[in-house]
């Protein structure tokens, strides 16, 4: 239990008025409350506009606030658009899957940080999906809200795609991160909740504990460090 | 009849547990959810291995049992508790022990002095608490308000859109996000 206690957990999807319901300063305190060491603070809405959260609040100790968006798009070109647009301007670029063809989109896209709820039709990713996101270094999310939102036969269909996903991603290597997905602060879980349900959907503890620390805390690294440029170049002096 | 032997009796985990309710969750009510959402992960079977047993609960905390070897089930099945009756709910595992007295005694009673944990208990919707404030493009009526964090009514209908979507009856707000502080709410 110790390399619990010790780490740091961060929720990169959690979204805030206007789009849903708690402004972004209760978010930060209630998830300071269940512990996390950090938060993304997601725009998620039809414009896919990235509204900069001005917060009024002083951040609390020990605690990091990110800025996301959650670009929602119906084909590839459009995709590809709202990712340019959105570069630069956010910490974090999340691609809402679920869709084939915008999860396809999404993988093979280097500049998207994660593809969220890539399961959410029931579809998981295939072999092909898994490899490409393992090269080009996009976390596969795995939405805890899908098992705390739905109940019975849909559960059911989208368990056994997250399950392969977690298959794959294994096999392949790929960046898997746990997110909450949160639409109000009551769909927050604490850290350790957050793995036991990331166990449930067929990781093991060790990888369920990486998803929620040390994988987004790499993604924030990568995306903070001004001297890099893209994979594998970066300014040294 | 004879009780069982210490030796031979099922070792157990003692869960603190502390919830968050937009209203009041009678005990009743906490523990058929649990045991609901604990026959809906696991079924009849899994759940009967787990042992959950809700064993006090008092001003939004308590403590719940369950086997040695099932923490981690168990705690994947609280954290799929979401309503109550249509009132949205969210429990928290303060801490995991051995003994109900260890439960009781380290996550219980003990408040941490760096970081005082906001205190659960929700003021009355006295008279004055009623009072419309901005935040933004939101006014509303203040329900509960607790410390710096308060759940603010709003009945136009972009507000009520916004909560549908969010499935919850009040926005969550905090002190800061009120543009007139001076306020006394």
């Amino acid at each position: 239990m110790g390399i619990i206690k010790s780490s740091n957990f961060y929720d990169l999807n959690v979204h805030t008025l206007p789009d849903y319901a708690d402004s972004p300063s209760r978010m930060i305190l209630e998830a300071k409350y269940m512990g996390y060491s950090g938060i993304c603070l997601t725009s998620i809405n039809t414009a896919n506009t990235f509204h900069g959260t001005d917060i009024t609040m002083p951040t609390p100790r020990d605690f990091e606030i990110y800025t996301g968006i959650e670009i929602q798009a119906d084909n590839l070109s459009k995709l590809n658009k709202y990712i340019n647009r959105s570069m630069n301007k956010v910490d974090i670029i999340t691609v809402s899957g679920g869709d084939e063809d915008i999860n396809r989109g999404a993988v093979e896209n280097g500049r998207v940080d994660i593809l969220a709820h890539p399961a959410s039709r029931g579809k998981p990713l295939n072999h092909v999906l898994s490899k490409a996101a393992a090269d080009n270094g996009v976390a596969i999310d795995f939405n805890i809200d899908a098992l705390i939102r739905h109940r019975g036969g849909s559960r059911v269909r989208i368990l056994s795609a997250i399950r392969q996903n977690a298959r794959l991603a294994r096999k392949f290597d790929a960046p898997m991160v746990i997110t909450s997905n949160a639409r109000s602060h009551y769909d927050l879980r604490g850290p350790r909740e957050m793995m036991a349900l990331g166990m449930l959907m067929g990781m093991t503890q060790e990888e369920a504990l990486h998803a929620l620390s040390t994988v987004p805390g790499s993604i924030i690294n990568r995306n903070r460090n001004n001297n890099r440029i893209m994979d594998g170049v970066e300014v040294v002096q | 009849m004879k009780i069982l032997p210490p030796t031979l009796r099922e070792s157990n985990r003692y869960l603190a547990i502390s919830v968050t309710s937009e209203g009041d969750i009678p005990r009743r009510d906490l523990v058929n959810e649990i045991l609901f959402c604990a026959a809906t992960l696991h079924g009849d079977a899994g759940s009967s291995e787990m042992g959950i047993r809700l064993l006090s609960f008092e001003e939004n905390k308590g403590i719940i049992q369950c086997r040695m070897d099932r923490v981690w089930e168990t705690r994947a099945v609280l954290a799929t508790v979401t309503s109550i009756k249509g009132m949205r709910i969210r429990i928290k595992v303060l801490g995991v022990s051995g003994t109900v007295r260890g439960a009781t005694e380290k996550y219980l009673l003990t408040q941490d002095i760096n970081e005082p944990e906001p205190e659960r208990k929700r003021t009355q919707t006295i008279k004055e608490s009623r009072m419309i404030i901005d935040v933004g493009t939101i006014s509303g009526e203040v329900v509960n308000r607790n410390n710096n964090e308060i759940d603010l009514l709003s009945e136009d209908p972009h507000s009520l859109e916004i909560l549908n979507r969010s499935n919850t009856r009040y926005f969550g707000i905090t002190v800061f996000d009120i543009k007139d502080k001076e306020i006394d709410v």
